[in-house]
């Protein structure tokens, strides 16, 4: 089990967080006069999936239908600031804003599959929680089977190794004397075998 | 055939294995994940400036209306201790680079006061959009910050930065960009 853990760290390695300082670094430039900040009306950009993954496969989503769909979605989805949870999982805000992604796609009507295409389109494959079981990645889902089946030859070798042998453990009879030979022989034919 | 031999000899393979996917694992910096969307248009977005404009309210700035000009987006938030070390990099990369590309801070879960005493404190060159919901940066595929992309005249997004940037490796690629 541990190798396999540290076998997906080293595969996965940690995307979230860069090193962290030691100190933070004093500013070099003085600050500029600063305007003051203006009350930012909530308005999210606008991202449209259309040109990536073409229009929805299904009708729009919502209520119920909408949340089991976005549930389903989310739990397929790394969250990108995790190690090894899903979208679903994780309460963190990446988690949280994808989740909101998600369920923004699947109430206009796209398909699970779309919704995928649409995030690895920007994060990469590595946003799919289960790599699809194509190419290189075909060693992590045959690499289990492939040890579990030659665990399996090296114990079922070794049994059949420690099997005794008839021949080792037949009765090894005493050499006959030669002289005696001929009694044997009688003593052989009086009982009805040959010798 | 004896056993123990082959016995050893297969542990030692599964062993072996093992040790080569781990070390190809560590040859490589965890932290830079390449980004599908290198060559590749750049997604568009619309965000609204932290700054007011001359009117005294927020401008809004589309991506694909820069075109023509090279632009460099930085992720970053005001929790990020490696945006505080990168800062002062990007300001004077910035201002090398004023009037022949177009800079802007993308600030990623963070809240407008927050950002703003933020660079009251250490400075402010380019303007800074607010990313409301994370879109933008889930449209760049934004795993952490800061994470900075430079988009070429056309749109293309030519470079991705993971960590904080140096000023040579940013300044080396607008220069090509420009003379493009």
């Amino acid at each position: 089990m541990v190798p396999c853990i540290l076998v997906a760290f080293a595969l996965a390695g940690d995307p979230i967080a860069p090193p962290a300082a030691e100190q933070p670094v004093a500013a070099e430039q003085p600050a500029a006069a600063a305007p003051a900040p203006t009350e930012v009306a909530e308005v999210p950009a606008s991202s449209n999936p259309e040109p990536i993954v073409g229009p929805p496969a299904g009708a729009p989503l919502s209520g119920e239908a909408l949340k089991v769909a976005t549930q389903r979605v989310a739990s397929q989805l790394r969250c990108p600031v995790c190690q090894g949870l899903s979208v679903a999982d994780s309460p963190s805000e990446s988690a949280v804003a994808l989740k909101k992604e998600v369920e923004r796609l699947v109430a206009m009507g796209y398909s699970d599959e779309q919704c995928l295409l649409y995030f690895e389109a920007s994060y990469g494959e590595f946003i799919r929680l289960d790599p699809r079981a194509e190419g290189l990645n075909l060693v992590v889902w045959a690499g289990p089977l492939g040890l579990l089946a030659v665990g399996m030859g090296v114990i079922a070798w070794m049994r059949l190794g420690n099997r005794p042998k008839i021949a080792s453990v037949a009765p090894q009879l005493p050499a006959i004397d030669p002289a005696l030979q001929p009694y044997v022989d009688q003593v052989y034919a009086a009982v009805g075998k040959g010798v | 055939m004896k056993r123990g031999p082959v016995i050893l000899a297969v542990g030692l393979a599964v062993v072996a294995g093992l040790v080569a996917v781990l070390a190809s694992g560590f040859q490589h910096d965890p932290r830079s994940i390449s980004s599908p969307l290198l060559g590749k248009a750049a997604p568009d977005f619309t965000l609204q400036t932290l700054e007011p404009d001359a009117s005294g309210t927020s401008a809004s700035v589309k991506l694909s209306a820069l075109r023509g000009t090279p632009v460099v987006i930085n992720f970053w938030a005001t929790w990020c201790i490696p945006c505080q070390q990168e800062h002062s990099t990007l300001l004077a990369v910035s201002r090398e680079f004023d009037g022949v590309a177009k800079f802007y801070g993308v600030v990623y879960q963070d809240k407008p006061e927050a950002i703003d005493a933020w660079l009251n404190a250490r400075g402010r060159a380019y303007p800074t959009l607010i990313d409301v919901g994370s879109q933008a940066a889930i449209a760049f595929g934004v795993y952490g910050v800061p994470e900075t992309f430079v988009i070429d005249k056309k749109g293309v997004i030519r470079e991705k930065f993971t960590g904080g940037v140096t000023f040579e490796g940013v300044a080396s690629l607008l220069n090509t960009l420009i003379t493009e």
